[in-house]
């Protein structure tokens, strides 16, 4: 990075961190700490929701995505607007009219003590864990990338956001995040505006997606369905991205702190639902838009000269490894395809018009035929990677983005795309951590401790659950190095494993009036949990194939069927009075 | 549905008309990426 690049990055980080404790100022209460008082009218609170959910891999991975995979990936968010109508119809107002801090507190007003320290253990386990890897995640690409000590990077990535979280609170993060965002997208078009001007003279954004689509990358729509009928083992269709991304988004939405946290700080029910429905409508069109940039990244490397692999760090693993001639071989091979695939893509965009149609055909043909070689020997070095090099990973998708803006954007606006990595984590991690210590305040402390406190012990307690939070979610990202890069693809799957449980609870709560039996919903919770967490064993041992978004509709159908048997069976327990 | 705390919905005067709105959308959005998966192929 050259200096220019350091001044960019610096001012951006420290102006947000400088920006969060100017907006610190907040009543010291439980309300006005975890709550914002309720005060942000529904802009904020969309902003809110975005900058929670997009993290640094929602920028970085995109645009591998669609690089490698195409642009099916879109799917995945199909369930989202369904799930904010249905949270915007069911689950706010019900949390408005309780006046609650967290989403569990209603479960024991609703059955019982138990089942809110279930649902809330179950949050814990999952976001704790998950934040730490959002720490890490990041801050692995970026070590590998610019050679940076990881565990300094770690720490700035998850540290430096605490100043402001554990001063601030929800307001400081909701404020923050606004910015963040602003710097996000300004950082995303300025890429994508680089990307098509790095085009060759006369290839122009139609171009490139032509080009893009012409070679599969394109491939928005699919049906999952083969010859053999419908795949269950792909991940991202149109039928799993509604069913299974609406029960996830729903879970995630209306079940999850960290997002219950941010619609709660609205000033009424109005605006939280307003900012809701307003995430339903632009989120799909910015993943698309995230997405495309992959695409524009895919047809710049076939003007120019490509990485056989992106993550430079593996790649010098695998020299160093018997396979080393082997992946020197490779290269050379992959170079000489490479500039044949220039030619033959140069030719394509040359002959444009009817005149010329049967030499545009046949340059096509040439070029998916190169494409199909330098993919084969691509492969070949992922399946040394990941077979038989010690610590590698084939996978790359999440280097792709960065590898370019490294290779090729000028200075300065390296500088500003690092610090958008950067304030995206913050933003998600930031909710994250404030989430967890609202819930450890509310639904532990609070409940499990006899000494009386007044409202100024809370809002100072609760500081310090932010900073244990956040040193916790450090400590995860340090010892997450020693284990390994596969975590982070697991982190992807750790929220399926649980929030399709804690969904169901909900259901349960808002649905079904004739259960009342609290120890009956306990059970089935756990009985549920245990029936998702066997058929993810079953499918990593292979004995059948499903993809993760799948888990989501198991866990809460689970708890569901699980509550409607114990309760015919009558099955003994404390009764408890309807409460919504 | 509930109406309460004054919860009135801004445009539309009730808040099936964003429901509708929201569901709608998705629907274009998918057949709008459904003829560019089907354009560009």
């Amino acid at each position: 990075m050259s200096l220019l690049d350091w001044i960019v990055l610096a001012v951006t980080l420290l102006a947000i961190v400088a920006y969060g404790l100017y907006k610190s100022r907040t009543s010291h209460n439980l309300e006005g700490y975890f709550l914002s008082n309720r005060s942000l009218p529904w802009g904020m609170v969309l902003l809110s929701i975005m900058g929670t959910q997009a993290s640094a891999i929602t920028f970085l991975s995109a645009p591998g995505q669609a690089y490698t995979d195409g642009m099916r990936f879109v799917q995945y968010y199909f369930g989202l607007p369904l799930a904010m109508i249905v949270i915007s119809i069911f689950f706010v107002p019900i949390f408005h009219r309780m006046k609650v801090y967290t989403a569990y507190e209603y479960l024991e007003q609703r059955f019982d003590g138990k089942t809110r320290t279930l649902t809330s253990l179950l949050f814990f386990l999952q976001r704790g864990l998950s934040t730490g890897i959002s720490v890490f995640a990041p801050s692995l690409i970026l070590s590998s990338l610019l050679g940076w000590d990881i565990n300094w990077t770690n720490l700035f990535m998850g540290g430096l956001l605490i100043i402001y979280t554990m001063s601030g609170g929800a307001k400081a993060v909701a404020y923050t995040q606004q910015i963040q965002l602003f710097v996000v997208f300004t950082g995303m078009f300025l890429a994508a505006w680089m990307l098509v001007s790095l085009l060759p003279e006369g290839v122009g954004f139609i171009d490139a997606l032509d080009v893009g689509g012409k070679m599969g990358k394109l491939n928005i729509i699919t049906s999952g369905i083969t010859e053999k009928g419908f795949n269950w083992s792909d991940q991202y269709n149109l039928p799993s991205g509604i069913i299974g991304g609406f029960f996830l988004a729903l879970s995630y939405f209306g079940t999850d702190q960290s997002q219950v946290g941010r619609y709660l700080t609205a000033r009424s029910l109005t605006e939280s639902r307003m900012g809701l429905l307003m995430n339903g409508l632009v989120k799909v069109p910015m993943q698309f838009l995230i997405l495309l940039i992959g695409v524009l990244v895919f047809t710049f490397y076939q003007f120019n000269k490509a990485p056989v692999f992106f993550n430079e760090v593996q790649l010098k693993k695998l020299e160093q490894s018997l396979y080393g001639d082997s992946l020197r071989r490779v290269q050379l091979e992959f170079d000489a395809v490479g500039e044949k695939k220039q030619a033959a893509v140069a030719a394509y965009s040359r002959f444009s018009g009817e005149d010329h149609k049967k030499e545009r055909e046949a340059s096509l043909q040439e070029l998916l035929l190169l494409q199909q070689q330098s993919d084969s020997l691509r492969k070949k070095v992922v399946g040394w990677l990941n077979t038989k090099v010690p610590g590698g990973d084939g996978n790359d998708t999440n280097y792709i983005f960065l590898r370019f803006v490294v290779d090729h954007l000028p200075a300065g606006l390296v500088g500003l795309l690092i610090a958008v990595i950067f304030l995206a984590s913050w933003g998600s991690i930031a909710a994250a951590i404030n989430s967890l210590a609202s819930c450890s305040m509310i639904d532990m402390h609070r409940r499990f401790t006899k000494k009386e406190e007044t409202p100024e012990q809370e809002y100072r307690l609760s500081r310090w659950y932010t900073l244990a939070w956040g040193i916790f979610c450090i400590v995860v990202a340090m010892f997450t190095y020693n284990i390994g890069n596969s975590l982070i693809e697991a982190v992807n799957i750790l929220g399926s494993l649980f929030y399709g449980v804690i969904l169901g609870v909900f259901l349960v709560a808002f649905f079904m009036k004739k259960v009342r039996n609290s120890t009956v919903v306990f059970w089935s919770a756990l009985g549920a949990q245990v029936l998702v967490l066997l058929v993810f064993i079953l499918t990593k041992l292979g004995l059948f194939k499903m993809g993760f978004l799948w888990l989501n509709p198991i866990g809460a159908f689970g708890v569901i069927i699980f509550c409607l048997l114990l309760n015919r069976a009558r099955f003994s327990g404390e009764k408890l009075p309807v409460n919504t | 549905m509930h109406q309460q705390d004054n919860d009135k919905a801004p445009l539309f005067g009730n808040w099936s008309g964003w429901y509708w709105l929201v569901g709608v959308f998705l629907l274009i959005l998918i057949v709008f990426f459904y003829w560019i998966t089907k354009k560009f192929a």
